[in-house]
């Protein structure tokens, strides 16, 4: 057992229905279960929070009761400068009752522009980029990163791959850890149903739109599979509009959001992800955790880390929606196929079951604070 | 406040480049003194001279040898070595660059554009060229501005070029690609021809008429249809249909082209049903003179032997950006060796890249990449050789041999995705290795004989409006009141 810590877990915030705060939750709760004093702290509040228990094991402290309005002009620079002072001395007094060997995790950048201006003496500063580099490269978030993580005392990818890119890119802290396996499946998929399914929000950046021409190609050939579209958002209209004019309407559900996920993945054979960007999706985890061989875009390093083509999943070139539609084909046609891919990926997935990921962790956070220590000496 | 300079000698040498400080052993060059007028005035310093440094690198610096500079520099000199003055100084030298890269950077040059230039009047009559964002006089609008010359009609032609006068027309006013002058014409234009795009985030204003000739039609996915793009950001997504919604006018040379490229690209405006300007000469024969001038300009007046063109298409590097150097997929040297005799060969890489032909085959192999317009060359080749590239449906109306060579035609279309597949449409064979390529090579007849109807089925299904009469019928359907207005 590893020497039991203060963590404090620093997110933009804590109480929105997303991926971030679901890893956030969840990690926390792992620590928790190693003896570890974990603090998730949000910097404001989300606008529709989201339920995620009761009384939960660890401590939750939010920074700022009110969000902060966007950052325009000089006046309202200035007064976002006040704020980040406020709820850093906030923090500060928060990371001051940690005991020594105490460590900071900064799981966004936006949020690390708190931890910076906090006092963090003697305790390692952990930043995380939970997207892939080439996301990352795109946004603004990009120069912040490079500003508030370089002296960081790591910055954690979500894969090798991106670790790489970072390192590439002059920030030599970087270092790849996943996240944990956060389903604990009691059923398995028995592939029987003639469902391909995808569960995620109706947006641009999922990809339906893609994923509903690469239907239409093989659709017709199929007319007993049926393309199931879990989830809403702003494209909703738009892609019912699409699956009308592509023809293919019939055979595409839109069965909106749901909670019941072990529902949704056993009740259908293949998982498509369509995604234009992605970090280390979480859904393609949870489908192979179900049994379901993916067909996925490879639009992030994450994807490949993830599947191995041809043995537990198909990966075709982002935005090839014409080998996208061959590789759900192929799985179409094969029966034994499915099944043995879905076995592999069962298997496969086990590599990021908690206990192994929090391993990882506790590795890392003895790497660094002993860094910290021969520093502190120096 | 840079007082000193090094000398360094940078060679280029293929894609190796040296950089080394240059030395000198004597002292003589430190009678080199230049007057000069630094950026802060004489009041700073008025000479520069040659000194040896220390180390015996050769280097110059500014000295105040007269009043004021022998005064004021020293005290200078003395204020930014002081903390303050170090600070001060480094902010004046970054403001400074910030702000001569805002003034002259292509998002200001494009707000004025927008705010400004298109508020000053429009100029009856002007025409705003561009091929290929600038690279070259060629393709559609060469032949759209030559017909408006022969006629004579009173327009006035604007040629926009990217790095170099050379190969433009010298009676036509030129304007540097991304310079004040090309955005005030751009914003002045009574008419824009051109076959890509001009620059993305221009408004283009309603007086202006926008034909948009394009370059090609597609056998690989364009636009929207092509992977990276399909896959790219909303921000991407957004600034392409805005390119595309500013196109009044859409040229196509078949139903093909509005099925593929017109979908693709987004293209909103009505189709212009009247084949490629740059391919009247191909259904014309052309002109003789200009064929046997362009023969003599490669070396070729005399020769007897059959002219090969090779003209692929370009490659992407892993980036999915043009590689720079083009280098063949095939042996050049077995090519001089087998066909030296009886055949000459003419290498056309994509006008993004540079082919580099080993100087031992020369005579036997030419690099025609130069050659801004390659309409001359496919009325001077006698058979083309291509794998994917949009000269297919232009050569075949040429109806001669022709040779698809496609070593990774099963990557390619992976990859990039096709229209339609080759294999079955192609005008000629399709060969996958060298050995085929060169047996095909062997008995041209034969590859001209065995695809005759071939070739009459891909014309007919591709080209159905190149007839020979596009640029009549686009000079007349737009530009023969002359002047509007």
């Amino acid at each position: 057992m590893a020497e039991a810590r203060d963590i404090f877990i620093v997110c933009n915030n804590v109480d929105e229905l997303g991926g971030l705060q679901r890893w956030a939750h969840h990690i926390a709760r792992l620590f928790t279960e190693r003896e570890h004093r974990v603090h998730l702290v949000g910097v404001t509040r989300a606008d529709r929070a989201h339920d995620y228990g009761e009384n939960p094991p660890y401590a939750v402290t939010v920074l700022h009761e009110r969000r902060p309005r966007p950052r325009r002009g000089a006046a309202s620079r200035l007064a976002h400068r006040a704020m980040v002072r406020r709820g850093a001395a906030r923090l500060s007094a928060l990371f001051r009752t940690a005991a020594p060997g105490g460590i900071v995790i900064a799981a966004q950048v936006w949020a690390m522009e708190w931890v910076a201006c906090a006092d963090t003496a003697g305790m390692p500063v952990i930043g995380m980029s939970h997207e892939s580099y080439a996301a990352t490269r795109q946004s603004s978030r990009y120069r912040r990163v490079k500003r508030y993580f370089a002296r960081a005392d790591r910055l954690l990818a979500l894969t090798q791959a991106d670790a790489d890119a970072w390192a590439f890119d002059d920030m030599s802290n970087a270092a790849a850890m996943p996240n944990p396996l956060h389903v604990e499946p009691a059923a398995v998929s028995p592939r029987t149903d003639p469902v391909v399914v995808r569960l995620g929000r109706l947006s641009f950046e999922k990809g339906q739109d893609m994923l509903l021409e690469a239907w239409s190609e093989i659709a017709l050939r199929y007319p007993s599979w049926r393309l199931r579209l879990y989830g809403s958002g702003p494209e909703e209209d738009a892609l019912r509009r699409r699956a009308a004019e592509l023809g293919v309407a019939a055979s595409v559900e839109f069965p909106g959001p749901t909670s019941d996920l072990e529902g949704a993945l056993t009740g259908a054979s293949i998982f498509a992800l369509s995604s234009r960007e992605e970090g280390f999706p979480m859904s393609i985890i949870e489908a192979m955790a179900y049994g379901l061989p993916t067909v996925a875009f490879d639009c992030a390093p994450g994807v490949r880390e993830l599947l191995t083509d041809g043995h537990d999943g198909l990966v075709a070139t982002p935005g090839n929606v014409t080998a996208f539609a061959a590789a759900l084909e192929r799985l179409m046609d094969d029966e034994h196929l499915r099944d043995s891919f879905g076995e592999a990926a069962r298997a496969s997935v086990r590599r990021y079951a908690p206990d192994i990921v929090v391993d990882r962790w506790e590795r890392t956070f003895t790497l660094v604070t002993e860094r910290a220590d021969r520093t502190s000496v120096d | 406040m840079d007082q000193t300079w090094g000398l360094w000698l940078r060679v280029d040498a293929g894609d190796a480049t040296v950089s080394v400080r240059v030395t000198s052993p004597w002292t003589a060059h430190e009678d080199v003194v230049v007057p000069i007028r630094p950026r802060l005035t004489r009041v700073v310093g008025d000479h520069l001279e040659a000194y040896v440094a220390d180390s015996g690198e050769l280097a110059f610096r500014i000295v105040g040898r007269r009043f004021p500079a022998r005064t004021v520099l020293p005290l200078l000199r003395g204020l930014v070595r002081t903390n303050l003055g170090v600070e001060v100084w480094r902010f004046l030298i970054r403001a400074e660059k910030m702000l001569v890269k805002r003034l002259t950077g292509r998002a200001t040059k494009i707000m004025i554009f927008n705010r400004v230039l298109v508020r000053l009047p429009v100029k009856k009559g002007t025409v705003v060229f561009e091929s290929h964002l600038g690279a070259q006089y060629s393709d559609n609008p060469k032949y759209i501005y030559r017909e408006l010359r022969e006629r004579g009609t009173p327009h006035r032609a604007i040629w926009s070029y990217s790095t170099s006068k050379q190969g433009f027309p010298a009676e036509a006013t030129l304007v540097r690609r991304g310079s004040w002058a090309y955005y005030r014409a751009l914003a002045r234009a009574e008419y824009w021809v051109d076959n890509q795009g001009f620059p993305a985030g221009l408004t283009k204003r309603r007086q202006t008429t926008y034909i948009q000739t394009w370059h090609g039609s597609a056998y690989k996915r364009m636009g929207f249809d092509e992977p990276s793009v399909k896959q790219s950001t909303w921000a991407e997504h957004v600034r392409r249909r805005q390119m595309a919604d500013r196109f009044d006018h859409f040229l196509v040379r078949s139903e093909h082209d509005v099925r593929t490229l017109a979908t693709g690209l987004g293209v909103t405006a009505p189709m212009t049903r009247a084949g490629y300007p740059r391919n009247d000469p191909l259904v014309n024969g052309g002109d003789p003179e200009e064929t046997a001038a362009l023969r003599k300009s490669l070396g070729l007046a005399d020769d007897t032997r059959t002219v090969v063109l090779y003209a692929p298409t370009f490659r992407a590097d892993e980036n999915d950006r043009p590689a720079p150097r083009f280098s063949s997929p095939f042996d050049l040297e077995r090519f001089a060796r087998e066909f030296g005799d009886s055949h000459v060969l003419l290498v056309r890489s994509h006008y993004l890249s540079t082919a580099v032909v080993p100087p031992g085959l020369r005579g036997t192999v030419i690099d025609v990449g130069g050659v801004h317009d390659v309409t001359p060359l496919l009325l001077l080749a006698d058979a083309l050789v291509t794998d994917y590239s949009s000269v297919m449906f232009d050569y075949a109306l040429r109806d001669r041999p022709m040779i698809f060579y496609t070593p990774d035609l099963d990557e390619y279309i992976l990859r990039r995705g096709t229209y339609f597949d080759l294999a079955e449409q192609a005008p000629g064979p399709v060969v996958r290795d060298e050995d085929g390529l060169f047996a095909a090579l062997t008995d041209l007849d034969r590859v001209h004989r065995d695809h005759a109807d071939r070739r009459r089925r891909f014309v007919e299904r591709f080209g159905e409006y190149d007839t020979g009469t596009a640029v009549k019928a686009i000079v007349e359907r737009f530009f023969s009141g002359g002047p509007r207005g």
